[in-house]
């Protein structure tokens, strides 16, 4: 055996992801930051200056905040619904002894072997003018129509639709690593059902609740495909809008500029969400 | 006694085909400590959870002051119950543990900090009340439990193998704890263990059980000294068992031809199951008149309080047999010698076929 120190032997082994990430994340981020500085050009395109103005222009221009505005909705109202409706399952899946819990557990992962694109897709034949709803509903009161494409509804489906295996995926690890015993003693103390899930499953799921949220509120912040294919011409969300600036328009710094405000919104939303968790798990 | 206080009658439960738990009843009184005991896969821990209602049950019903509680959901049935892992809420102090079940049942807030009071005086846990669960030893850990489960005056005590997470010199003091609480308060209590010290330390009475039904109910000494089959004599203490095919009242004829002379005489014939103590025979010399069967010594290890002898029959079954020591001559057997085996009537257990105890109608002298 040699006797190379501990450190020099976990250096050597987290030095080749430490490069990795220096090469692939901080340096094109650095390359962005400054980009984001730069000014923008109808000839030139991109001209090398500091100057805030591609911050300012977002942030004074009402359509540009209202896209800010929408995406952070949208991200919220598909975190809450993840929650609600994933921890049900959740619950199931984690607590089930039947032999059909790992057909369960693949019929949740099943979803995430079509990418988003595909599914935003097959949503639209289901929600669009002619599609399944549209035509069940002229079958049913003949006249009539159900225009679901290109609403935020569709929108929120579909990210929801996307997001859901991630959260029920997250919270079924959570609620298997609690003890099923201690929510029997809840009950043999005198604990219904609705008590039972406040006072103890609640409370020990609670940083399991928060890492799902934070992955899906991610997910769902930088949704591209989705809000493009689902959400139509007029709705904007900021990763599209980001792509239109950087590809359409030829807008770097701007595009840049967007990059950061997108990025810094959603890891201050996410950091103060886990603060506010740590804080209430500590006292509780 | 007072009337049965807790009755079972039939309880069955079925998982698919097989019965974990097969028409088991019991009565239990009123201030009784009841302790299921088995091996491991016996249906005693079910048992306990049907009672408790985190199983529900096939058939059967369980009544307690005449009322069915089959039913009630857990969380009705007002029984206290102590698990194995404790199960302590994490999130929760040792105080917020312990008046859980009283918040549960909105008592007022004096009657509540009146009898945390009480309870953690009790278990002397009195100066851990802010403490975190992971902040506890596991032994205080355990009476934290144990206080959970006393606190809302539970009609019915459930401890599931509570000592079995406990480091082996704390078992028998916290045993004792738990017993005394248990005889202080006058709780009926039903505890299920594999440990079979634990359980003749703790139990009025006993229920040994295997393979899902209920062997033998009865006190210590009925256990031990009258079990009612061979798995109950196998169990409870140690017993030798030798089977053979009964003729003439007294001749036990091995399957090699080999003969043991019976102490008893016995109506019945045909095959048979002899069951011996090890501390209930004695060694002889191998022409000894008193000699019921000859053996060869494979083994004598000095163990204390006794010689443990390992000996071996002509057809090659193992007999353990224990020696008292006297503080003069110990091993009189050495390894390879011949001796002869031999016992007394009233130590001698024979079970028919069907495992049911055979009464002798006489006793053979030795």
């Amino acid at each position: 055996m040699s006797r190379r120190p501990q450190g020099l032997t976990a250096g050597l082994l987290i030095g080749p992801a430490t490069l990795v990430v220096l090469g692939a994340l901080v340096a094109p981020l650095v390359l962005l930051a400054r980009y984001s500085l730069n000014r923008y050009d109808r000839t030139n395109f991109m001209v090398e200056a500091l100057t805030p103005e591609n911050y300012l222009r977002f942030l004074y221009d009402p359509f540009y905040t209202g896209v800010l505005w929408t995406t952070l909705w949208i991200a919220l109202v598909t975190t809450t619904l993840c929650l609600v409706l994933g921890f049900p399952i959740a619950y199931r899946l984690a607590r089930s002894q039947s032999r059909w819990k790992s057909a369960g557990v693949l019929l949740v992962i099943l979803p995430l072997f079509i990418g988003s694109t595909v599914r935003a897709l097959g949503w639209m034949g289901v929600l669009g003018r002619g599609g399944l709803l549209d035509s069940a509903a002229a079958a049913m009161n003949p006249g009539s129509s159900v225009a679901l494409l290109y609403t935020p509804f569709a929108v929120v489906l579909g990210i929801l639709s996307i997001n859901l295996p991630y959260m029920v995926l997250t919270l079924q690890s959570v609620i298997e690593g609690i003890d099923a015993r201690v929510e029997e003693a809840a009950e043999s103390l005198g604990a219904e059902p609705s008590r039972r899930f406040l006072l103890v499953v609640l409370p020990l799921a609670l940083p399991g609740l928060a890492t799902g949220a934070v992955l899906v509120f991610i997910l769902a912040m930088n949704a591209y495909a989705t809000p493009l294919l689902l959400g139509g011409a007029r709705f904007q969300m900021m990763a599209p809008m980001l792509f239109r600036e950087y590809a359409v328009n030829n807008n770097w710094p701007f595009a840049a500029a967007i990059a950061f405000i997108l990025m810094v919104t959603t890891l201050t939303l996410t950091a103060a969400s886990s603060a506010f968790v740590q804080r209430r798990y500590k006292a509780a | 006694m007072s009337a049965s206080y807790l009755r079972i009658e039939g309880l069955t439960k079925r998982f698919g085909a097989s019965a974990a738990v097969q028409d088991v009843n019991l009565d239990v009184r009123q201030g009784e400590m009841v302790v299921l005991l088995g091996p491991s896969g016996c249906g005693k821990t079910t048992t306990l959870r049907l009672i408790a209602g985190f199983v529900e049950a096939t058939a059967g019903r369980i009544l307690l002051e005449g009322q069915d509680y089959a039913d009630l959901p857990p969380y009705r049935r007002e029984m206290g119950m102590v698990f194995q892992s404790y199960a302590l809420f994490p999130h929760m102090t040792v105080a917020q543990n312990v008046t859980f079940g009283l918040r549960m049942r909105r008592l007022p807030k004096p009657e509540i900090e009146q009898r945390l009071a009480a309870t953690l005086e009790m278990v002397e846990l009195s100066s851990m009340a802010e403490r975190y669960p992971r902040q506890l030893s596991g032994g205080q850990q355990q009476r934290v439990a144990l206080a959970r489960a006393l606190a809302i005056r539970p009609k019915v005590l459930l401890l599931d193998e509570p000592l079995s997470n406990l480091d082996a010199n704390l078992r028998q003091q916290v045993a004792r704890e738990i017993r005394q609480l248990q005889r202080a308060a006058g709780l009926t209590a039903l505890m299920v263990t594999h440990d079979q010290d634990e359980a003749m330390m703790m139990a009025d009475r006993l229920v040994v059980m295997d393979k899902g039904a209920v062997q033998q109910v009865g006190t210590q000494e009925e256990l031990y000294e009258r079990p009612a089959n061979p798995f109950v004599a196998r169990f409870i203490g140690h017993s030798n068992l030798v089977a053979g095919e009964l003729s003439g009242g007294t001749r036990l004829s091995l399957p090699d031809g080999t003969v043991i002379g019976l102490a008893g005489h016995y109506a019945a014939t045909g095959p048979v199951t002899l069951a011996i103590r090890p501390e209930r025979a004695r060694l002889c010399a191998p022409g000894d008149a008193a000699a019921r069967v000859t053996v060869v010594v494979e083994d004598a290890t000095y163990v204390g309080a006794h010689v443990e002898y390992l000996l071996a029959l002509p057809d090659g079954t193992r007999l353990i047999l224990h020696d008292p020591t006297d503080g003069g001559g110990t091993r009189r057997h050495a390894p390879g010698d011949r001796a002869g085996l031999t016992w007394d009537p009233a130590s001698e257990r024979l079970f028919d076929a069907a495992g049911v105890p055979l009464t002798a109608r006489a006793a053979i002298p030795a």
